[in-house]
């Protein structure tokens, strides 16, 4: 093997000093020699640090020594020689080491997110203290209000106590008396917010045919109020987002307070929870003598008509079979002695359908 | 004396010069994987992509010419993130809890939040840079930083009510009071950096831009006023708008020309015992990186779209040699892989394009007085410092992976 020679500069690592030396590369040595200097390096010895070829930065493991060098022959060389001149910190199998336990971190996050969190929110739903549900139902509302580009407040005087009788009919069950608010809006939906707090939006009262359809609905959020879904989902959608906040790097505290009005507005409560809510209405429909099948008629009709599911049942994605699920519950449901009659008579159920309208045009 | 010289006559076009590799070769291999591998991992990965993309950076940048060297690893910065992590549950809680018992005072709870916030981010944007200056290397020296984050996050959030209460006239100010701390906790080996950055000499800079945001606000009203007068007109409803877009577009396109006023004279103002940078940026080399970044993505985004233009146009019209739905399948098979393309490809361009090209603007315009007396530095015993500001940084979301200048 004959010997490859070349200039660099060599640095003691103790001062940023550069000492101009030869180097000489022959039989696996690497030999250093500048004024008052001479080195004699193992090629076994030897790592590359990081540099752009044909720039090379060289010198032994244990020492801090390194020389610099540009000249792609003797660089070629060194890269032959020296088995380990690449090893270190940055050995290549790592990648897939790290890869591999990084998916499986976060397959276990992810998971934690969609079986964990659930259940940790069933067990601490119940926990909160009314006072603190209050305050989240007040603090949700602002947000939805937000959210829906503040729609105003419907409460035309007949119809506000039209839908006081409905409610008091319907939350004979509640500990709590609901709070139920219609707010003028293009999109028929209902909410149920913590701290029993309803919002109903005043298109699904314009697209429904009867009271006991309205009231069906009003008493399906009841349902929710009793479950104390929303807190629950509250404390569910919060902690995902805070899982989703490790993987994605993201956990500005923004996320919690956000995730208030877009967990309302979603209000992508379970299937049980669907269900569940769904059973009270009958129940509670039944319990005042409406028709509990109402809620079925419009859930099939709307669902017909615009061939998606109404806004506020847009993650309640099996509308045929809750509408079969309730009509078989309300044929199991004792039957009323005197005959069914609407929950609310004509003239009331006009004024209700008028609760939008300002007082001044009527 | 004679040795110095003899290194710089042999080596004379990179005597006192810092450079950055133009050919980027290797770049676009680690940015693919590592933005993948984060894809797979659920973000995961981006500790090791980041750690991946900073060892490129800093060995691709040469001073004097020897190439510094970054020995953080993504295992640290895992593990800070995950420390940063348990310390900010009990804060986040915390806010959260001052958010729900004051309902009746919203604007309270959210200014505390935002103070906190950005106390938080400031000590941990300080922190995180102790620990980039801790891993980097050069010619085996090691670059430190001392101070306190608690200290600069104080002064951070002082100078930003400063800054408030003088409708951002002290903004120069600020950041030249900033960096000053920041440089004079910078230790190069034993080495101790100064600065003496000076909000002065970046203010006519800078009141162009205050000036231009002012107009901006003042526009703004006019447009609005006239918007309500001319409601339900062509006036009001298309031409309004689009004035009140061009008139706040100017805002943005100066800031460049800011950052490369303030690059200049805060880099220029370092020095290290009797070494000066000296830097030349002008407007463009910050202006260049940008507009070329903006040039190749709408350029790639016309050439992908032309292409699955092609693929739905031939589908269309390839008759009935293929049933329809195996043509459709295929056609978006195609289409689908035509943008995953474009999004990988895009992500390559603002490392290759954008972010490199920042580095090098700054790394090219930049040389170093006397290059020789660098040779005094001597390294310090200091040890690397801990990973919880950048853990925290990007727990936070605050700092950037490669930041230019110092």
């Amino acid at each position: 093997m004959t010997a490859l020679t070349g200039a660099g500069r060599y640095f003691d690592g103790r001062t940023a000093r550069p000492v101009p030396v030869s180097l000489r590369l022959e039989a696996g040595r690497f030999e250093v020699s500048g004024p008052d200097l001479r080195r004699d390096w193992n090629g076994l010895d030897l790592r590359a640090e990081d540099a752009r070829p044909p720039l090379m930065r060289v010198g032994p493991a244990d020492t801090p020594e390194r020389v610099e060098f540009s000249d792609e022959a003797l660089a070629a060389a060194l890269e032959a020689l020296c088995p380990d001149l690449h090893a270190g910190p940055a050995a290549e199998g790592r990648t897939l080491t790290v890869a591999l336990w990084s998916m499986a971190a976060g397959i276990a996050l992810l998971g934690l997110a969609a079986f964990g969190v659930p259940v940790l929110a069933d067990a601490l739903a119940p926990l909160v203290p009314a006072a603190v549900e209050d305050r989240l139902g007040a603090a949700t509302e602002k947000q939805i209000g937000y959210l829906l580009g503040h729609p105003p407040a419907c409460s035309a005087p007949e119809g506000q106590a039209a839908l006081d009788r409905l409610v008091s009919k319907l939350g004979a069950g509640l500990p709590s008396g609901p709070r139920v608010s219609v707010r003028r809006s293009t999109t028929a939906n209902a909410l149920t917010l913590p701290g029993a707090r309803v919002i109903v939006l005043s298109d699904l009262i314009a697209q429904a045919r009867s009271p006991d359809e309205f009231a069906g609905v009003l008493a399906h959020e009841f349902g929710h109020v009793a479950a104390r879904d929303p807190t629950r989902a509250l404390i569910r959608s919060s902690g995902i987002a805070y899982l989703l906040g490790y993987l994605v790097g993201d956990l500005a505290g923004s996320a919690v307070i956000v995730a208030l009005g877009e967990n309302a507005l979603s209000a992508g409560y379970s299937r049980e929870a669907e269900r569940a809510a769904d059973a009270y209405s009958v129940a509670a429909m039944t319990h005042a003598g409406g028709d509990a099948t109402a809620l079925a008629i419009l859930l099939e009709r709307i669902a017909a008509d615009t061939g998606e599911d109404l806004a506020f049942m847009r993650s309640h994605p099996f509308t045929r079979e809750r509408a079969a699920a309730i009509r078989a519950l309300a044929a199991a449901a004792p039957q009323p002695l005197a005959g069914r009659r609407p929950l609310l008579d004509a003239p009331s159920w006009d004024a209700l359908k008028a609760i939008c309208a300002a007082p001044a045009s009527r | 004396m004679d040795v110095r010289n003899t290194v710089s006559a042999e080596r004379p076009e990179r005597g006192g010069e810092i450079a950055f590799d133009r050919s980027l070769a290797g770049l676009t291999g680690i940015v693919v994987k590592g933005f993948l591998l984060s894809l797979v991992t659920s973000g995961i990965y981006r500790f090791w992509y980041v750690t991946n993309l900073r060892r490129f950076f800093w060995s691709r940048t040469l001073v004097d010419g020897s190439p510094a060297a970054y020995t953080g690893r993504g295992e640290d910065l895992f593990l800070g993130f995950l420390v940063a992590i348990v310390l900010l549950v009990p804060i986040y809680v915390g806010l959260f809890a001052v958010s729900l018992l004051s309902p009746a005072f919203p604007i309270f709870a959210g200014v505390v939040s935002v103070v906190v916030l950005f106390v938080l981010g400031q000590f941990a944007l300080y922190r995180g840079r102790r620990y980039r200056a801790s891993r980097t290397l050069w010619r085996g020296i090691r670059l430190g930083q001392d101070g306190s984050g608690l200290a600069y996050a104080a002064l951070a959030a002082g100078w930003w009510i400063v800054v408030l209460a003088t409708l951002g006239l002290a903004f120069p100010f600020m950041r030249a009071a900033l960096e000053r701390y920041r440089i004079r906790h910078t230790l190069v080996g034993t080495s101790r950096m100064e600065s003496r950055a000076r909000g002065l000499a970046v203010l006519p800079s800078w009141l162009l831009i205050w000036a231009a945001v002012v107009g901006t606000v003042v526009a703004l009203m006019i447009l609005a006023t006239l918007g309500i007068h001319a409601r339900g007109s062509r006036l009001g409803e298309v031409v309004l708008p689009i004035l009140s877009i061009l008139v706040i577009l100017p805002v943005p396109a100066l800031y460049p020309f800011y950052r490369a006023r303030e690059t200049r004279a805060f880099l220029s103002a370092i020095r290290l015992d009797g070494v000066r940078l000296v830097s030349q940026m002008k407007a463009w080399d910050l202006y260049r990186p940008h507009l070329a970044y903006l040039v190749q993505c709408l350029k790639l985004g016309i050439l992908i779209t032309v292409a699955a233009a092609i693929v739905v146009v031939i589908m269309m019209v390839s008759g009935d040699a293929v049933a329809q739905s195996v043509r459709f399948a295929i056609g978006a098979i195609i289409v689908v892989a035509l943008y995953g393309w474009y999004l990988v490809s895009s992500v390559v361009l603002y490392v290759r394009v954008l972010k490199a090209g920042l580095w090098r603007a700054v790394a090219e315009t930049t040389r170093i007085s006397d290059a020789a007396a660098l040779g005094a530095i001597v390294a310090s015993a200091r040890g690397p410092s801990s990973s919880l500001g950048e853990g925290m940084a990007d727990a936070l979301d605050v700092g950037g992976v490669l930041d230019i200048g110092f």
